[in-house]
């Protein structure tokens, strides 16, 4: 394979690949390239910027102030790894990862055309990472799956590429291999080894992949032995060439071939529910991503005069990998892309656990060990090489158990630094420093519910399903927390007009940081009430929105302005008013410090 | 398929976006040397001063609206009726606008390869087709890099009733102001939630402010600033007095009905009270054009939306002496085939559409390019997208020859296209 001169350039430094890597090791290979490069680390982060960190990337959202209470007062040595072994253990993990899965894995112009590919989607990834799918077996699903979006959501990856699927090569090269190929679609890459051949070698695994809008009642009828009946629902269908009998006889045999849901009964029950104020839900249509028995890919002929993009003029192209080597008839199976999606995930395979290993990296890091993230193909120029190929051979070892890397990263203590040193660029790469980045957007707004009270309030109440009325108000408001960037390292700070409207002024967020009966501004002045001083409700609004209490400069700051004599508020005496005590949450939620992850 | 050519990352070299700081991403994420690079013949001299997309989403059908073509097998059930114009005809379903023919362009002769929805908006948003290389920002993000006002009150660039395509390399500061409730209504949460008043709002702004002074003081001076700069912004907006311009209650009731009763018209008129206002651009969404079944009834109901709201603007800008420093840009992603499926549908047709201009320096009156007599291919004078980009851009004064740079990729402004010189007075 081309690549393998990466694992023979492992460094000494690290332990034998066969066993497992212990942060320690991480942390031993920093600090000698801190000495080598003259750099001081950043000291280890306190209590409340670890957790809150922690907590953030692990599980989507910032901790409760009892969390943080506890977790400072606890004097055990382990309680970091402590932590974060319950984080991941806890059910935010998976929606956190999820929601993250899905900005990497679906794009938002194809969804914005493709509305039903979300929903199902999040579902079958929160299910898979709850139950700790090995990252192997979940792409090799992505690659490979067949059946309906909204029994197998795992299609939902392929199938958001019908209008472009040669889009569909470059995204899975780039985000599964880290390589970037996609050049090579119209040219030789110049810099890189990549044809147009690897290229189109890549997208022949494809070639026999199709597509059909179907309504769900019609796929329900085809199951049902009722292939006539499925017939009148599927216009698209009938308009085929063939006549009616035989059509009907391949939708039995194709009803046959049909996999079994990934998802539970239930989950597909409510995910038809979800869609039924609409009348006719069962009318309503889904994906089906099935394979032809035939097809093949064709390299156009760039030179040959545009055509019809449907039938490009060009040579016919085989399957072939990204290595070179062919797949034998032999072993295609039953679908082409089960053999691609086996050579990916293969232990062999260079790139695919260096790319995953990257990406986490990135995710709790801030950038990946080597940048840009989805580029790894050139050994000679990634930076910290053998950290990542020893990280690689460790996620290979556990059995791409994501989890467990995680967990890895998370225990080094170089994860563990703190972000209010000052960086340089330097600093940076060598991870001397630990990173700040804007929150996602999902993190964002389950922070905004969090912080407030919102989500533990709407929980009590009952009625509606917490997720459902969460849905909603994503719904609602989540545009305004959207960004323009790719989700993942690459982003940069994106406060949008229409967010600082929203922090500013959106009657729900007001309503949110209000003094109602219950509610994180209740519980302040309630403590400031028991413990006759401010400074406690000021310290529980700090923890909720920080996680940490106020230094003593904040403390007088906020004293000041509850009580009208300081600058900010300017003679407004707001003591005993709990208007005071709303504005200073207002003031904290809304703040640069609490909308980024440090 | 990509263009060719079209492949940014290779050119330069193989890494891709260096990543971003904080700093970076509120000032313009481009070095400032070359960002200040172009070359010294400079920008051509602006005509218009801003810009009004009317965006066909969809794809509307050329045959059923401005390339009638009657008796063909083609030409469906709707005849053309004559315009302003000698010689011009089109639909009998555009009849306001077949009296204002006299101060638009139509351009018969769009051709593309991208016929599906994602990629066709793309291009016809962005002038450039897909990559997976770069993300390129939409003409309205370009013009409010370009020529907008930083200081200015209301954002550069609004999209009313769609999504639009945003900023892209260019970032957050150039993306549409998405506005998509009730036209004519205010604005979404520009006001203090009501039992925050001034001083109280002030109160809140004066300890955000200090709060964000506490975030620097331990590390946080970027984010800091980024954040301050952002609300400094958004409260410039809630004070100004141009917020009016997104409400229409002061209008003349005859004015608001000439628009039409439905929220395109409505919101057509938003846009001429932004433009009014000073917003550099503002894109408009006719949403419902892809009328793969009933394209008949659904075209005739969609002109019902386009014909006053469209001709209206027109006739406001004119007297108004808007018209000149205001250029209106229709257009959809793709036309519609010329054959009528079983199901009375036309389907995609990047191959041959039409797209209609008017103001801002545009000759008016003018016809450019010809289909078939089936409307199914180009004729005569086909036009490409970068053509009709590069007129755009060069109409709004900016420089076309222009390179950005995302990183350490080199991205034209306008990928390799020629103003139509046809079309400029």
């Amino acid at each position: 394979m081309r690549s393998l001169q990466m694992v023979v350039a492992l460094a000494a430094a690290f332990s034998s690949p066969l066993l497992a890597l212990a942060p320690q090791e991480i942390d031993a290979y920093f600090e000698a390239r801190w000495k080598q490069k003259g750099l001081s680390p950043a000291p280890l982060a306190a209590d409340g910027a670890f957790l809150r960190r922690a907590w953030l990337d692990i599980a989507g959202v910032v901790p409760p102030p009892a969390d943080v209470i506890a977790f400072e007062a606890d004097p055990s040595p382990g309680k970091r790894s402590h932590a974060i072994e319950r984080l991941l253990s806890g059910d935010r993990y998976a929606a956190a990862w999820s929601a993250r899965l899905q900005n990497l894995l679906l794009e938002s112009e194809m969804l914005a055309k493709n509305r039903m590919l979300a929903r199902p989607f999040d579902l079958w990834l929160t299910q898979s990472l709850a139950g700790g799918m090995p990252y192997d077996e979940m792409v090799r699903k992505l690659i490979a799956g067949q059946g309906a979006v909204h029994e197998n959501p795992e299609v939902s990856y392929v199938a958001q590429f019908r209008e472009s699927p040669e889009a569909l090569t470059g995204h899975l090269a780039k985000r599964f291999l880290g390589l970037q190929i996609q050049c090579a679609q119209c040219h030789d890459h110049p810099f890189e080894k990549w044809t147009r051949k690897d290229f189109y070698g890549l997208h022949a695994f494809f070639a026999r992949v199709k597509q059909l809008r179907v309504p769900v009642a019609g796929l329900a009828a085809v199951r049902e032995g009722r292939p006539a009946d499925a017939l009148e629902m599927m216009p698209k269908l009938a308009k085929l060439p063939g006549r009616k009998d035989r059509l009907e006889r391949r939708l039995e045999k194709f009803a046959r071939n049909l996999p079994p849901p990934s998802l539970s009964p239930e989950a597909i029950q409510s995910l038809l529910a979800l869609r039924k104020e609409a009348a006719g839900a069962e009318m309503r249509p889904t994906f089906l991503v099935f394979d032809a028995p035939r097809g093949e890919a064709v390299m156009p002929d760039l030179k040959a005069p545009p055509t019809d993009k449907k039938k490009p003029v060009g040579e016919p192209v085989s399957p072939r990998f990204l290595d070179g080597t062919e797949p034998e008839e032999s072993v295609l199976g039953p679908t082409r892309r089960e053999a691609l999606a086996r050579w990916m995930t293969a232990p062999e395979n260079p790139w695919f656990a260096r790319a995953l290993v990257n990406r986490v990296w990135a995710i709790l890091m801030g950038s990946g060990l080597t940048q840009p993230v989805d580029n790894i193909a050139q050994p000679d120029s990634l930076t910290h090489a053998p950290l990542l190929d020893r990280l690689a051979t460790h996620f290979v070892q556990s059995r791409y158990d994501l989890r467990g890397l995680i967990r890895l990263i998370g225990s080094t203590s170089v994860y563990q630094r703190s972000a209010s040193a000052s960086s340089t660029p330097t600093a940076a790469v060598e991870f001397a420093v630990a990173a700040t980045r804007p929150m996602e957007p999902e993190q964002l707004f389950n922070s905004l519910l969090a912080a407030t009270g919102t989500e533990s309030w709407l929980r009590e109440k009952g009625g509606e399903e917490f997720e459902v009325q969460r849905a909603r108000m994503m719904a609602r408001f989540g545009k305004v927390f959207e960004n323009d960037g790719d989700a993942g390292s690459e982003d940069a700070f994106h406060g949008s007009l229409s967010q600082a409207l929203f922090l500013m002024n959106a009657p729900a967020l007001h309503k949110a940081v209000s003094a109602g009966p219950r509610g994180t501004v209740r519980e302040a002045i309630e403590a400031a009430f028991r413990a006759g001083k401010t400074s406690e409700g000021v310290a529980h609004l700090y923890r909720a929105a920080y996680a940490r209490a106020p230094n003593p400069d904040e403390a007088t700051l906020a004293a000041s302005f509850l009580d009208g004599s300081g600058a900010a508020s300017q003679g407004r005496p707001v003591r005993g008013r709990p208007q005071g005590w709303s504005d200073l949450m207002w003031a904290l939620i809304s703040s640069a410090e609490f909308l980024v992850n440090h | 398929m990509a263009e060719k050519g079209s492949c940014l990352d290779c050119r330069m070299g193989r890494r891709g976006l260096l990543r971003l700081g904080l700093a970076g991403a509120v000032g313009a994420l481009l070095p400032r040397g070359l960002l200040g690079a172009a070359p010294p013949a400079g920008a051509p001299t602006a005509r218009a001063r801003s810009l009004i997309v009317l965006w066909m989403q969809g794809g509307p059908s050329h045959i059923d609206t401005f390339d009638p073509k009657p008796g063909a097998a083609t030409g469906g059930p709707f005849k053309a009726i004559t315009t302003s114009v000698p010689g011009l005809a089109f639909s009998e379903h555009l009849p306001r606008l077949a009296e204002q023919a006299r101060h638009l362009a139509v351009i018969r002769s769009m051709t593309s390869l991208e016929g599906s929805h994602g990629r066709g908006s793309y291009y016809l948003h962005t002038g450039h087709v897909p990559t997976p290389t770069a993300r390129h920002p939409g003409l309205g993000a370009i013009v409010s890099k370009e020529v907008g006002d930083p200081a200015f009150a209301l954002p550069s660039f609004v999209s009313l009733g769609g999504p639009s395509v945003g900023g892209g390399f260019l970032g957050q500061d150039h993306s549409p102001f998405v506005v998509q409730s009730k036209p004519g209504k205010p604005v979404e949460f520009l006001n203090p939630p009501k039992d925050v008043d001034l001083a109280r709002f002030d109160a809140r702004m004066r300890l955000s402010a200090a709060l964000d002074e506490a975030f620097a003081r331990s590390g946080g001076v970027e984010d800091a600033r980024a954040h301050q700069a952002l609300f400094a912004r958004a409260r410039r907006m809630m004070e100004s007095p141009l917020t009016k311009a997104f409400v229409t209650d002061e209008e003349p009731q005859a004015v608001r009905e000439a628009y039409g009763d439905t929220d395109f018209g409505q919101r057509c008129l938003v846009a001429r009270r932004l433009v009014e206002a000073g917003v550099r651009c503002v894109e408009v969404t006719l949403n419902g054009w892809d009328t793969h079944e009933d394209n008949f009834t659904r075209s005739r109901e969609l002109m019902g939306a386009l014909d006053p709201a469209f001709a209206a603007l027109v006739r406001e800008l004119s007297e108004r002496s808007l018209f000149a420093s205001t250029l209106v840009l229709c257009l959809g992603e793709f036309g519609r085939g010329p054959d009528i499926n079983p199901r009375e549908g036309r389907d995609h047709h990047p191959k041959a559409f039409s797209v209609a201009l008017a103001g801002g320096g545009i000759r008016p009156g003018s016809v450019l390019g010809a289909t078939d007599p089936e409307g199914r291919a180009v004729a005569e004078r086909p036009v490409s997208v970068p053509e009709l980009f590069a007129t755009v851009a060069t109409l709004m004064g900016i420089d076309t020859r222009k390179v950005y740079v995302a990183g350490d990729r080199p991205i034209p402004i306008v990928n390799k296209g020629k103003p139509i010189a046809e079309l400029l007075t």
